[in-house]
Formats: structure tokens, sequence, C-alpha cells
């Protein structure tokens, strides 16, 4: 006997659960977080091999003694970062595990936490993530835009006093707005087993740590250099780019672009970022990091500079990508990096798309070629600060 | 109202459960029925239905995700209540198209064939869990939520493009999976 399986109607009894996760709003950046976690984590191993050497090398011990907070430490913030991190100090223990969160950073773009882990007798280091859907700031819950941990957890650490090291749990945003005056956080921290929970040991999550406290954004707010550009990229005819506006403080900066939109064909064929330095010497980095809107493009430094997966680099001069946010320019040169695809997987949809998987740049390309970076048009200079006259 | 009030509430006979569920619930509900029926006043009486169907199966059912629950009995009546239109009508675009898609993963299978239709269930399910977020949000806002290209195009921030790339691939690979446990 024939039995019809109807999939439109078998695939309605799924899994409640899956469901109301999709039915949720889509972090952007929700599902990068594993793979930009692998990623970072390579980098994050880096920065801990930079204070594992800091014995021996007096460059590094100098550096070092700039640090005044943990978040800057672990980021390798080369700024003084203590003006506008609030300590907080509250621990919350269950399921035997102890969380501390010792500092906070809050402004209109991050929210960034600290975290001091005692783990007791657990064989393996949780998995700790701010639970966006239950934290709020000033009442309000906001979407992240990317999401980066640094330090301690995460890597292969067995012992004991690699497990409980302090972590660092930096979340992204567009613009929340907040007021100059104290702000209410309601923050969430999730721990889970090391898989995500999402994989089908549904018993992975482990616990939820609850912590209420204020803080104010107004400094790090008040040391936020907003710029209008307006600005196309000179001598690249064919790159329809404009810039038109650069924040950046302390923590991190943030070039946005038109002239492009999700739709357009070049989104699937190149990858793009902006190098060069500040005013000061300090090279900076910014990566094309998706869209704020469906025609503006984001550029962002990361917290952990601008190093390619697979690259050795010499950790005396690991050094960090934001500019000063006090320079009076920026010279800039914008590089793209073609996208390349597998043709052995290549297959057509319809008259208008096919599909194909891509490769790694890691795999492709090699140092000698600049990892695959392009420059498109001339360099540039972005005038923060009128120069004074002679 | 929290979720397990409302349940209560059915659980009671009160009958402000339905106005309080149908308060919470109605945009999410109405947006499903939309994507597929694309009519108000069709869409109006799905969840005029989904109301009076939850008042049915509360009690003797307590679910663990209401919003989940209530949005399957929409998308249900949904499907239903398109069915028996589409034979009168030329379907437009997006609703051909999602119902082509799901079409191709539709198949017979005789009985001697181990598989029930729950053990495919689990199948699905557990190819879900093994893709990675953003594939398995693409995957259930097409084929549960019912959403358009476009529209799931822009909750990712991609082109169309991409997020037709990534179903085709996809329902290639569940395909496979579903054939291959229905004649093993």
């Amino acid at each position: 006997m024939k039995k019809e399986f109807d999939f439109s109607e078998a695939f309605g009894k799924i899994d409640e659960t899956l469901i109301a996760e999709a039915g949720k709003p889509w972090t952007a950046d929700r599902s990068r977080i594993l793979s930009l976690y692998r990623r970072k984590m390579v980098q994050a191993a880096a920065i801990l091999l930079v204070f594992a050497a800091a014995a021996g090398n007096s460059h590094v011990q100098a550096a070092a003694k700039k640090f005044t907070t943990k978040i800057g430490e672990i980021f390798c913030f080369s700024k003084d970062l203590s003006d506008y991190t609030e300590i907080i100090q509250q621990t919350q223990t269950k399921n035997g595990i102890a969380l501390t969160i010792n500092e906070v950073i809050l402004d209109d773009y991050s929210l960034i936490v600290s975290v001091k882990p005692d783990y007791e007798n657990r064989k393996e280091s949780p998995y700790l993530w701010i639970n966006e859907e239950k934290t709020l700031i000033n009442g309000q819950r906001y979407q992240s835009i990317s999401s980066t941990v640094g330090g301690g957890m995460g890597l292969e650490a067995s012992a004991d006093n690699e497990r409980n090291t302090e972590t660092v749990l930096a979340q992204e945003y567009d613009d929340m707005d907040l007021p100059d005056s104290e702000i209410a956080v309601h923050l969430v921290l999730d721990a889970g087993e090391r898989a995500p929970v999402f994989q089908e040991n549904h018993s992975a999550h482990i616990a939820e740590f609850v912590y209420d406290f204020t803080i104010t954004a107004e400094q790090l707010k008040a040391q936020t250099v907003q710029k209008e550009v307006n600005m196309a990229i000179p001598g690249a005819d064919d790159c329809s780019l404009t810039l038109k506006e650069l924040v950046m403080n302390d923590l991190r900066a943030r070039i946005v672009a038109s002239g492009v939109t999700w739709e357009d064909k070049r989104m699937n064929e190149y990858e793009w970022k902006l190098t060069g330095q500040d005013s000061f010497g300090n090279p900076v980095s910014f990566m094309s990091a998706g869209f704020l809107s469906e025609n503006e493009l984001r550029f962002e430094t990361s917290f952990f500079g601008d190093y390619e997966d697979g690259a050795v680099f010499d950790e005396d001069r690991f050094q960090m990508s934001v500019p000063d946010k006090n320079c009076a320019y920026l010279d800039l040169q914008l590089y793209q990096r073609k996208i390349l695809w597998d043709s052995d997987s290549a297959e057509k949809l319809d008259d208008e798309c096919y599909a194909q998987e891509s490769l790694e740049p890691s795999e492709v390309y090699a140092e000698e070629d600049h990892y695959g970076w392009e420059p498109v048009g001339d360099a540039f200079r972005i005038q923060i600060k009128e120069e004074s006259g002679n | 109202m929290e979720d397990t009030e409302i349940i209560e509430l059915f659980w009671n006979r009160d009958e402000t459960a339905i106005q309080e569920l149908s308060h919470k619930y109605s945009g999410y509900c109405y947006k499903i029925a939309w994507n597929l029926l694309q009519n108000h006043e069709d869409t109006e009486e799905c969840l005029n239905d989904t109301w009076f169907a939850a008042w049915g199966y509360m009690p003797p059912k307590r679910p663990s995700v209401l919003s989940a629950f209530v949005g399957r009995i929409t998308r249900g009546l949904a499907i239903d209540c398109f069915r028996k239109k589409q034979a009168a009508k030329r379907m437009d675009g997006h609703i051909a198209d999602v119902c082509g898609e799901m079409d191709a993963l539709s198949f017979s299978y005789t009985v001697e064939e181990r598989m029930a239709e729950k053990e495919l269930i689990t199948s699905i399910e557990r190819f879900l869990r093994k893709l990675p977020d953003a594939d398995r949000d693409i995957f259930i806002r097409r084929y549960w939520y019912l959403d358009s290209i476009k529209d799931i195009a822009k909750r990712h921030g991609v082109s169309q493009g991409c997020i037709k790339t990534n179903l085709c691939r996809n329902r290639k690979k569940l395909y496979r999976i579903l054939r291959r446990e229905v004649l093993i």
C-alpha cells in the first residue's frame, strides 16, 4: 500500500523549540558567533602568549604596565580605560559555577563585561554568553550586530589556573542612543556546555546568572568622535562606495558607507577592508562587516586587530588596529579580495541563480600574495581636525 | 500576560482566555497566515478558527511553547484553506514558489518501508539541529513561517540569491536524508 509523505504537513509538526527560536528577531551575527568565536580564540590565544612572554621581554612589559583595567589587559587596549569602566564585583553561584562580574563598559555601541569564573570541581569550562533576549539596558532589549569573546574561556584549558581566568564578553550594537544619566542594566549571562545548545544535546544549558546594576555611558559618549565624511573613493571609477560617517572612541571605530546594497552582485564577489594609519602613526584597519540598513555598509575595527586566519605574527609586535580618537586624520586605502568559489560544487538553480561553495581564503592565499587583498583606487585622507596653520 | 497564565485561563475554562491569547499572538499568527493566503478576509477567518481550535485543545494539552503551539494551528489552517482555494485560481509568485519547493520534498512510499511519518519528522529535526544557526533559521522561516525570499534576505542582511542558494543546497541535503531513511 502506498503512503504519501506530505512535507508541508510534516514540517508543521517539528519541535516547538525550533519554531520558537526562528520566531525571534534574528541577531545579525548570531550565526557568526561560533565561527567568529573559533577564529577569535586563535587570536585570544595569541594575546595570552603575549603575556606569557612578558617576563622575558621589556617591550611587552612596558606595554603591559599601561593596562589599568582587566578589559584593557585582555583586549590589549593601549588606552587607559579606567575612566569608562564601572567596577561591579557582583557574584552569582549556580550549579557549581560562581561568576563574578568585575568590570563593565557601556556606550551607545558596546556593552563589554569582564567575568571571573570559578568552576569548582567541573572538569570542563562552560561556554558563557550574554543572553540578549533577557538582558535589558535602560529597560530595553537591544539586538546586537556582533559578539566577541576574549580571555581564558574557550581555550583548551584544563589546568585549574587556566580554566578560571578572567573572560571578557563584548556585544556591539548599531546605536542605542543612551541618555547621559545613570542607566540601569539587567544583565543575564548563560552558561552552557561547549557545544551550542541547538545541537542534539538539549541538556547543554547549565545555568542562568542575573545581575542588576547601574552605569553611566556619559564619559565614553563624551569621548566619542563623530564626523561626517561624504567622500567617494578617489581614483576608483568602478567603485561606487561613498564614505558617509566616521565614529570612534578608545574602544572601537566605524565607518559607514553608501553606494552598495545587500542585493548588489559584488557582495557575492568581494570582501572589503580599509587599512592605513592615523596621524600618530598607529596602524588602523576597518573590515566590511555587514549592513546597518539596506544601503548602509559598515566597516568596523576589531578588538583583535587585523590578522589573517593562519597568519604567523610576532607576538612582541602584536598591535590593535583602532585609531587614536584624538588623531587629526586617517590615511586609508581601500582593498578588495575576491571571494573564491569551488567550481566543482556549482549547480544551476534557475535562470538567475546557481549554487556554489566558497573557499576559505587561508586555503588559497599566502602572505606573499598579501592574502589576496588588492588595492582599489588611490589612498586618501579623512581629515578629522583642521590642521593648524603655519 | 505570561504564557503560563494564559494556559491556566484555558484550563479553568475562563472565557477571557481567547481574548488574552489573541491580544498576545494575533500579530504573530496573522503574519503566518498572510504569508500563504495573501488575503485579509481569509487570514482573519484563519485567526478566528485558531482561537477556537486552541479552546478545544486546552485542556488536555498544556503546551511548553505557546507561540509555537498556536502558530502551528494557524499554519495548518492556512494550508488547508489555501488548498481548498488553489484549484480555483492561479497562484502568485511567492506562493507558487514555496509550494513548489515543499512539494519537491514530498514523496510516496510503500507501507512495507519501515519509516512512519513520526520517524521522518524526527529525521527532519535531527537535520535541522545539525545545520548552522543561520541555515536553520532560513529553512524554518521559509517552510514553517512561509516567509518570502525577499523577507528572509532582509532579515539576514544578504542578497536574495544567497537565500535561494542556501535553501536549494539544504533542500537537496534533506531530500537525500529522507529518501535514504525510507528506502533502507
